[in-house]
């Protein structure tokens, strides 16, 4: 199903997420840091920095599902917190010591970042609705899938790799669910 | 797990997604439903034709497939035959995977890209999506 999002669509949820670029763009901004603290195999780790980058994607996934829960009601508010948890699990199988360090930290967006690039944003937009906040998820599982694929190559541990691929395999059953949702 | 064991593990449960969906689609009524599963079974039938190709080309020897795969519960019914569907595409979802990190480079990113076409239509006949896929 294509996807249309708007930048403001983005917006409206809290969250500085380039249109078009998704998850991705993040996954670039986020591999430049050097958590040292957060390697499970040490400053040795050769995946160290592949672990961190899947981790922060996934933090902000769980971000984005927390603001876009805030929208939903019933059934689908019920489904997509289930589909939003998968990725608190899906981080700490990747990278367990920064998941452990700050569960619910990284990725969360700050109130200062809400606005950047549309300074009038927050303040305009007016309310979310729930279908807006399915079409940015679908959009956001969609490019965690092609990320977790193309991530995948650049791990050194074969058991890394797996569980890369396999955290794509669930994102894109979860934009495929929520596609579903979204058609009902 | 070298490439060689690995794609040997996604053949058969490859040749055993082919034979289930012969008796998916043969219990499922005439119409979109069906077309997906006969859809389904020709993607893997490609699938299968490649992956053999492939095990050659490692320098093994392709094991032939079963003559018949007993489905671990009786398909009876339409609702039973999306069962069957949604447990053999959440097995290679899983085995796929396996594959892919058993490989390297642009070859894992395509198993991967595989393994995730296999975890969709566990959705399409499920409306589940679990979360590891492979695990049950």
């Amino acid at each position: 199903m294509p996807i249309d999002l708007s930048r403001r669509d983005v917006l409206r949820l809290g969250l500085v997420v380039s249109a078009g670029a998704g998850l991705a763009a993040c996954t670039t901004a986020s591999s430049s840091g050097t958590p040292t603290q957060t390697d499970p195999g040490g400053p040795e780790d050769p995946d160290r920095a592949l672990r961190a980058e899947v981790g922060a994607d996934e933090a902000r996934l769980t971000a984005l599902y927390a603001a876009a829960e805030t929208v939903l009601t019933g059934t689908s508010a019920t489904r997509t917190a289930s589909l939003g948890e998968r990725h608190a699990t899906y981080r700490a199988a990747v990278d367990p010591a920064s998941a452990s360090a700050a569960p619910n930290g990284s990725g969360s967006p700050s109130t200062s970042q809400v606005g950047s690039g549309s300074p009038s944003a927050s303040a305009t937009v007016p309310a979310v609705t729930a279908a807006t906040a399915l079409k940015v998820l679908v959009a956001a599982e969609a490019s965690a899938a092609t990320a977790r694929a193309t991530q995948s190559a650049r791990a050194t541990d074969p058991e890394l790799a797996r569980v890369i691929v396999l955290a794509g395999t669930g994102a894109a059953a979860a934009a495929a669910a929520l596609s579903a949702a979204r058609a009902r | 797990m070298s490439e060689t064991d690995a794609a040997v593990v996604v053949l058969d449960g490859t040749e055993a997604a082919v034979y289930a969906y012969g008796l998916v689609a043969a219990r499922l009524p005439v119409g979109s439903e069906r077309s997906s599963a006969l859809s389904a079974m020709a993607w893997h039938r490609s699938q299968r034709d490649s992956l053999r190709a492939r095990i050659t080309a490692l320098g093994a020897t392709p094991p032939a497939a079963a003559a018949a795969y007993t489905p671990p519960f009786p398909v009876t019914d339409a609702a039973s035959a999306r069962r069957l569907a949604a447990l053999v595409e959440d097995r290679l979802a899983g085995q796929w995977a396996g594959l892919a990190a058993a490989t390297s480079g642009a070859t894992r990113t395509q198993d991967a890209r595989t393994a995730q076409a296999c975890a969709v239509r566990v959705v399409t006949w499920s409306g589940l999506a679990p979360v590891w896929n492979g695990a049950t």
